[in-house]
């Protein structure tokens, strides 16, 4: 009996909220259900005094629109947008390794091993260099950027950076930039007085904690779209271009980084030469996720996570040491040859877990807009790893 | 006596507009004017920052339109059910987030055009913010029947929305209301 009764009054709690929401009347039967009807009306009543529960701004429907009218906000622009991933590269690594003199896996087992995949930006250094006065940059470094695979390619086409230009990079990504630490160098003669590390430390620092605990949200819309392009031109390069294709989009100082992580004791020039010479060839996705078994495991397209409201941007510190008006954070989406979304991660982190396999990585892209150029360069792919029960 | 179940099912009209809208986003919009209000106060009991609200609703939305094609109507499941259960997964995803992410102070909230003097606003204040320290004291899932009843829902609706049966959501209601009273009139003067 006590079984019925209370259930007969829960039955009737429900009926009378039911009633509620549906703006009926109903009359109670008992204290209880008085004092629901109460809480409720209580409630509803706070809800409605606040202005700002009213409803959202108006301008955003617009923004859902305009979300929406990217094509690569539906799975189908994502899919030719970008290019099928290769096969897991040898050199693809999924820890660091011992370092050995020379050979492309000490290469990569050092990038992995700070987390930070593609360096590559072409400096404004680079850009004013190489464009000409009268606009014709066609041949130049930024033109060569701007001519970016789009949405609509499903190849990396951009031309790669030669031997020369990665050199000139290394040895100083920042010749344009009015920066003391620059300008009290003595550039020329960094073959013979500089190791890499001793570059690393004070001119480049990797992605650390301090950027990242820099990015707040929610990103905001000026050069957002332009961001978006370069990423996802990065991305088409990483999947089907070649380091010197990737390069292309990458910042110069995480150039000069990945190559110099290269030798931690002197090396000559003409050794690093080298070095970048066998680098250039290289498949792009060697530098981007290593140990990224989970994006590897099938033919999937990738792109960065369109959604604006998904991007974070960095504050403060995290900006001015990357010589960047901005520096924002982007999640990963990877879409089947269906074009249905199977993997999906957001600037912080958060992924979808991905079926049938027991970890996926939350793949996120950091890029700056330069603060020379006004161009978007990719610092790093962040591949950190969540385990899915 | 006993009130009656609304029909639970989506309309002609939503289908037609949810066709359209395959074809063309835009025209989502009557679905967006009418949904829009009930997702985003759903979204700011939660989160209690209009911004924040005002996003998670843009994406809701954005969302919802990606996915249409995924969408069918089922018996007792009514279209903003649907709309909700994404909203609930974009709130759960935003929770997780708001761990590691300083969130920016929501200044618009004391500068929006629409609002009141400073002094009819800290009285609104107080009464939502008591509101906000009651639903604190539940269990989520409890705060989520109340939340959605806040935003019109009724039972088989919120019982499709998180998956569960009407009797668990029968069951949690009323222990979630006898908790929100106690704590609802708290601190208020006979």
């Amino acid at each position: 009996m006590r079984i019925l009764h209370r259930a007969s009054r829960t039955d009737e709690i429900d009926q009378a909220l039911n009633a509620l929401v549906s703006r009926r009347p109903y009359d109670p039967e008992t204290a209880l259900v008085s004092d629901v009807i109460d809480t409720h009306t209580q409630a509803m009543s706070a809800l409605r005094s606040d202005p700002a529960a009213t409803g959202p701004a108006a301008g955003t429907w617009n923004r859902v629109l305009r979300a929406n009218a990217q094509p690569t906000a539906k799975g189908q622009g994502t899919m030719s947008a970008t290019a099928t991933l290769q096969s897991p590269l040898p050199g693809a690594i999924s820890a660091p390794a011992r370092k050995q003199a020379g050979g492309f896996s000490h290469f990569v087992n050092i990038a992995a091993s700070v987390l930070v995949v593609a360096a590559i930006a072409f400096s404004g250094w680079f850009a004013t260099m190489h464009l000409q006065p009268s606009g014709d940059n066609s041949n130049g470094l930024l033109g060569m950027a701007q001519g970016t695979p789009g949405l609509d390619s499903a190849t990396c086409d951009v031309e790669p950076l030669s031997v020369d230009e990665v050199m000139a990079i290394v040895e100083n990504p920042y010749s344009a930039f009015d920066h003391d630490l620059i300008t009290s160098r003595d550039w020329l003669k960094v073959w013979e007085e500089k190791t890499g590390y001793d570059l690393l430390e004070t001119n480049s620092p990797a992605i650390d904690q301090q950027l990242l605990d820099g990015f707040t949200y929610p990103a905001t819309q000026p050069s957002f779209d332009g961001a978006v392009d370069r990423a996802n031109g990065f991305l088409v390069c990483a999947q089907k271009g070649t380091i010197g294709q990737v390069f292309v989009y990458m910042d110069p100082k995480e150039i000069q980084r990945i190559v110099l992580a290269n030798h931690p004791v002197y090396r000559s020039e003409e050794q690093v030469r080298a070095t970048v010479i066998e680098l250039m060839e290289m498949p792009g996705s060697t530098f981007v996720f290593p140990g990224g078994d989970t994006l590897h495991a099938s033919s999937l397209s990738l792109a960065v996570n369109p959604e604006i409201d998904s991007a974070l941007v960095a504050q403060g510190a995290g900006v001015s040491r990357y010589d960047a008006t901005r520096v924002m954070m982007f999640g990963i989406i990877a879409t089947d040859t269906d074009g249905t979304v199977v993997y999906q991660s957001d600037a912080t982190g958060v992924a979808s877990p991905v079926a049938g396999l027991e970890r996926t990585e939350r793949f996120r892209l950091i890029i700056k807009q330069s603060s020379i150029d006004g161009q978007w360069y990719v610092l790093a792919i962040l591949p950190d790893m969540i385990y899915v029960i | 006596m006993y009130a009656q179940m609304p029909d639970n099912t989506a309309s002609d009209d939503e289908l037609t507009i949810i066709a359209a809208a395959l074809r063309d986003p835009a025209a989502f919009a009557p679905l967006y004017e009418q949904h829009a209000p009930d997702i985003y106060r759903f979204c700011y009991l939660r989160l209690g920052q209009r911004e924040a609200a005002d996003d998670l609703t843009a994406k809701t939305f954005i969302r919802a339109i990606e996915r249409l094609h995924q969408y069918r109507p089922k018996s007792g499941a009514t279209f903003r059910s649907w709309l909700f259960a994404i909203a609930r997964n974009l709130l759960a995803d935003e929770w997780r987030r708001r761990r590691d992410i300083r969130l920016i102070p929501p200044i618009e909230d004391l500068t929006h055009d629409d609002y009141p003097g400073p002094e009819q606003l800290a009285i609104h204040l107080t009464e939502m913010d008591r509101l906000r320290a009651a639903l604190q004291y539940l269990p989520d899932r409890q705060r989520e029947i109340v939340e959605l009843r806040m935003v019109g829902f009724n039972t088989d609706e919120i019982a499709t929305t998180m998956n569960t049966t009407i009797a668990a959501v029968k069951s949690a209601q009323a222990r979630a209301y006898r908790t929100l009273r106690e704590h609802l009139s708290e601190g208020v003067e006979p």
